[in-house]
């Protein structure tokens, strides 16, 4: 079943001579509960295509269409709706919010979306990613590694969809990349829910189910396990 | 140019926005300074000039002239007796001093008063100690001629004393003392012991030059003659002589000159603001440049020789746009305050040497201080935090402390999860907070500050000067329908005798059917004649009803009792008639004339304004309180001179409510005498001079803050990109966000507005008191209506310059940063 279709999608910046174009064209269709990793070289406009992707960036030509709703097309209240609700982002440096805990910024999602906080089940998650001792802790009190436990929390909380990773062990050593990479994976699975994960590491790539290439804003390989 | 001194230019080229911003910082600080200064003290200058004609050397100045001090001058004299044990030597010397000069004697007894002058009229000037010269009027009304003696008392040490003089001649004032008068004089401060017939003998401690001026263009001709006689370089208005003068006198430039540092000072920590703003936003958005340099082998003394260099020249550029500026705005600020208030051509702008030093420190200062932040930053630098962008985020956005997670909670159930956030931002993000608080804070103090200095000034000099009280309603001066009736009235018997007088104006308000009401308002006294006549005259008046009679204070009579002229009730004296139109309540004070004019000081303004004050607070009755007043010279049937001063005043009524509680206030209040005083047009000129500056000052104030707060706010933006466009990506949407950014600002706003009408209030009470030195006689005044007006304004400017600064709401750059 198809959860996130790409069509046309184009992101360009500047304009004339100076004109970057970051985004080629791309046609993409994300199967539900699949792992994709996108990988590239630096600046082969993976990043970008993620941020279209989740909505936070507008393309300049193009759609992206999640659960049958072109996100483009929506204002912006049903947008942050959307995304809040039908994705999590994770970024490759954690972007938690400093002045929140732990607990606070895993649920921000579900306080944002009005609804009640379920403290069990927050309670459940923060356990599954090891951070009980620290849940009253605020980032910066936290390792690396941790932080991006937090951020994994902050994105599968509403039970999102799709899990959007920009480069989510770019920050972290190996132990700590691994046991993320294990973690997410986990949290993935056991709710069968859609990651699309951007990274240059080959061997975290490998862990995925389909694996597509970046060159110069353009896909030149998808390859499927 | 070295290489740094390139880099330094081209950072400034690059960012040129940035660069203007900062400059407009500096700019600002000395636009204000400038003109702070230069306004002030051409104000008070032109103000002196205006009043004499003249500039006045001082007390210091002539303790030096001529390398002589003024007390070494007077030992000249061969009237001057080291061993005299009085005065009045003293005196007599320094008459010596004026007539050998071939000089009119001229004393002046307060600085902003008109300077009296005496000239010799009759006989001559003292020939030995125990001669004197006495005032000419006094002495025809005493019919008192030359060779008579007078018997002086004095007091010293606690002791009182008398001495036998013989009086040589007479002096007469001359009050013509006008610019075309020229040559020196001898001034003399009135610091009196002695009393001769009601009028002081002058104790000459002190003694000034002045020259008056020939033409008032003509400066230079008669400071060139000045010097020739007391080579003195120069003419100035001298601080000392002014606080060496009379209280009245220092209190007044004291006055100027605290409220001109205490606005500089102002002036000055807003800059501080705004610049270290500046500074501070251009390092962090250099941050990974600097990152960059460091990284390449620039040191840390290098990079921030970067940074120096920048302030220096935006210190230079700053400086001479800001005085070109300031002067300009001075001189078109001038003229356009000088047309709506009609000030005469004495007033103009002048060079003043105090606003180019204050201006230049204050720049210096200022640039230097704010520099302190960005330098200690860039001190701090991590050249791989910086490349990444991350060492501010990580490290210096929240300080390790322990978290309480219920925080906010309350706010996030009754408002949402956003205002919740917002609070909790606020409260944990304790460094950006706090700033953001202080700025706020100040801007709030200065205004509510401000504004209460300037009542309680204006209140105070209202006391002093007798002219006003202290009354939250609405006050006229000669602005009601009635006046023309009641001047006309009073002048139709101002030539009759003063018995009479009061008994015909009784009868006539008795006998006017215009008046539905007469209150004789009275206090027992010796009178009991006069009172004894009129109310015999109306007994069988047909109009008797129309008459309340009240004790105020009589052993007599039952205090506060009402007495319809219809009882017997001898010994009423009449002091205070009161008639009532159309809900209108005009008094008339009759006390006056009874009283010998050596009592004319007997009571002061004070009791006015007492009256007035609990005439409106004891009664709810009251809509407005309308005055008038006068004075009237009298040729008594025993044919002395004197003026009886007048003193009316008209209460509108409020129909809808009942009068008793006006008339039980009448009952039990004092009767009101009110002393008419000269400086009355003085007093308004000068608050109204106070009230255009302080408006001035306050406007530019909050451009000065406005530019801070935005500067403040965009940096904050900036420093928060990351984390606002965090909450967008994870699903906050902009009215979230709009609603989350409001509520800091808000909160932001109303504790500042707080913090800020506290410390306002306090320190301007305490400033007020401290500058006139008139502990327990100011009303603490607490103008609600400039609190809030503050609160709103201070929330306005903070939403406004979160609209003005929000992140744009077209796209989410989260990954901006690395």
């Amino acid at each position: 079943m198809e959860i996130l279709i790409a069509n046309n999608l184009t992101k360009i910046y500047g304009k004339g001579d100076t004109a970057v174009t970051a985004v080629n064209h791309i046609d993409l269709t994300i199967q539900k509960g699949e792992f994709t990793a996108i990988v590239g070289a630096s600046g082969s406009g993976k990043s970008t295509l993620l941020h279209l992707l989740g909505g936070v960036d507008t393309p300049t030509e193009g759609q992206v269409i999640i659960d049958g709703e072109n996100i483009y097309d929506l204002k912006d209240e049903k947008r942050s709706i959307l995304r809040r609700r039908k994705i999590g982002f994770i970024f490759q440096t954690y972007n938690l919010i400093p002045v929140l805990t732990v607990k606070e910024n895993i649920v921000m999602p579900v306080l944002l979306d009005g609804n009640k906080v379920d403290d069990k089940e927050v309670d459940d998650l923060i356990e599954l990613l090891g951070l009980t001792e620290r849940k009253n802790h605020l980032p910066n009190q936290l390792s690396g590694g941790q932080q991006q436990r937090v951020a994994i929390g902050r994105a599968v909380i509403n039970k999102p969809a799709i899990i959007i990773a920009d480069e989510p062990t770019g920050n972290l050593d190996k132990k700590n990349s691994e046991e993320t990479m294990a973690l997410l994976i986990k949290a993935v699975k056991e709710t069968g829910q859609t990651l699309v994960l951007v990274t240059h590491e080959m061997d975290i790539a490998a862990m995925a189910d389909r694996i597509i290439h970046l060159e110069d804003g353009s896909i030149v390989s998808d390859t499927a396990k | 140019m070295n290489k740094l001194s390139a880099l330094t230019f081209r950072y400034l080229k690059f960012n040129i926005k940035r660069t203007i911003t900062t400059c407009i910082g500096v700019i600002i600080s000395a636009v204000f300074m400038y003109m702070i200064f230069t306004i002030g003290y051409s104000t008070f200058y032109s103000q002196a000039e205006e009043k004499f004609y003249e500039y006045h050397l001082g007390y210091d100045a002539v303790l030096i002239c001529d390398g002589k001090t003024a007390r070494d001058i007077v030992k000249l004299s061969p009237y001057y007796n080291e061993d005299s044990n009085n005065d009045i030597d003293v005196e007599l010397s320094y008459a010596w001093v004026a007539a050998e000069g071939n000089r009119d004697i001229i004393y002046i007894n307060d600085f902003f008063a008109m300077p009296r002058q005496f000239n010799l009229e009759v006989g001559t000037l003292p020939k030995n100690d125990n001669s004197i010269i006495a005032s000419y009027d006094k002495a025809v009304f005493l019919n008192e001629n030359v060779g008579d003696t007078v018997d002086l008392p004095y007091e010293k040490d606690g002791m009182d004393y008398v001495e036998t003089k013989v009086i040589s001649g007479f002096y007469k004032e001359d009050f013509s003392v006008k610019k075309e008068d020229t040559g020196y004089r001898l001034m003399f401060f009135n610091d009196g012991n002695f009393t001769l017939y009601g009028e002081k003998i002058y104790d000459l401690d002190e003694v000034c030059v002045f020259v008056t001026f020939k033409d008032k263009d003509d400066v230079k001709g008669d400071y060139y003659k000045l010097e020739e006689a007391f080579d003195i370089k120069e003419g100035h208005i001298s601080d000392a002589s002014v606080k060496f003068n009379n209280p009245e006198t220092s209190l007044s430039y004291l006055t100027a000159q605290a409220l001109l540092l205490i606005f500089a000072f102002i002036g000055a920590v807003a800059s501080i603001f705004i610049v270290r703003n500046a500074f501070n936003i251009s390092v962090h958005e250099r941050s990974r440049d600097y990152g960059l340099l460091r990284s390449v082998g620039m040191s840390r003394r290098q990079i921030i020789g970067i940074i120096m260099r920048e302030a220096f020249i935006i210190s230079i550029i700053g400086l001479i746009i800001g005085i070109a500026v300031g002067h300009g705005l001075c001189v078109l600020g001038f003229g356009i305050f000088k047309r709506i208030l009609e000030l005469s051509d004495y007033y103009r702008i002048r060079f003043i040497p105090v606003a180019w030093i204050f201006t230049i420190a204050a720049v210096i200062v200022t640039t230097a201080y704010a520099m302190v932040a960005p330098i200690e930053k860039l001190y701090r630098l991590n050249p791989i935090n910086a490349l990444r962008m991350t060492d501010e985020y990580k490290t210096n956005r929240v300080k390790r402390i322990k978290s309480k997670p219920n925080r906010g909670r309350l706010f996030s159930k009754l408002f949402g999860v956003e205002i919740g956030y917002a609070y909790k931002n606020a409260i944990r993000n304790k460094g950006r907070f706090i700033i953001s608080v202080a700025t706020l804070t100040i801007c709030s103090a200065l205004l509510v500050g401000i504004y209460s200095s300037f009542y309680m000034l204006e209140h105070n000099y209202k006391r002093l000067w007798g002219l006003e009280c202290e009354y939250s309603g609405e006050i006229y001066v000669s602005d009601f329908n009635n006046i023309e009736y009641v001047k006309s009235s009073v002048e139709k018997y101002s030539e009759v005798d003063s018995t009479d007088y009061y008994v015909d104006m009784f009868a006539e308000l008795v006998d006017s059917s215009e008046y539905d009401r007469i209150y004789c308002v009275g206090l027992s006294d010796a009178e009991y004649s006069k009172i004894l006549k009129m109310t015999g005259d109306y007994k069988k008046s047909d109009r008797k009803d129309v008459i309340e009679g009240i004790v105020l204070n009589d052993s007599s009579f039952t205090t506060g009792k009402t007495y319809k002229l219809s009882d017997t009730y001898d010994g009423l004296n009449l002091y205070v008639s009161a008639k009532v139109k159309d809900n209108y309540v005009l008094f008339t004070e009759l006390n006056k004339i009874f009283m010998d004019s050596k009592d004319e000081y007997l009571f002061n303004g004070r009791y006015t304004e007492y009256f007035i004050y609990n005439l409106d607070s004891g009664s709810t009755h009251i809509n407005k309180i309308y005055f008038s007043e006068e004075y009237i010279n009298y040729n008594s049937t025993a044919g002395n001179d004197y003026t009886t001063y007048y003193y009316h005043f008209v209460v509108k009524l409020n129909p809808k409510k009942s009068h008793v509680g006006f008339k039980n206030f009448i009952k039990t209040s004092p009767y009101v005498y009110y002393s008419y005083t000269e400086d009355y047009d003085s007093a308004r000129d000068m608050m109204t001079v106070v009230r255009a500056i302080a408006t001035v000052v306050i406007i530019i104030l909050l451009i000065m803050y406005m530019v801070n707060i935005i500067n403040i706010k965009s940096a904050e933006m900036i420093i928060r990109k990351n984390e606002l466009n965090t909450l967008r990506a994870i699903g906050m949407s902009i009215r979230q966000q709009s609603r989350m950014l409001y509520a800091e600002s808000v909160l932001t706003a109303i504790i500042s507005a707080f913090l800020g009408s506290v410390i306002g209030v306090i320190s301007s009470w305490y400033i007020v008191n401290v500058m006139l030195e008139v502990w327990g006689e100011i009303h603490f005044t607490v103008k609600w209506s400039v609190i809030i007006f503050t609160a709103i304004l201070l929330i306005v400017i903070n939403i406004f310059n979160v609209w003005m600064s929000k992140p744009d709401d077209s796209e989410i750059q989260v990954g901006d940063y690395y």
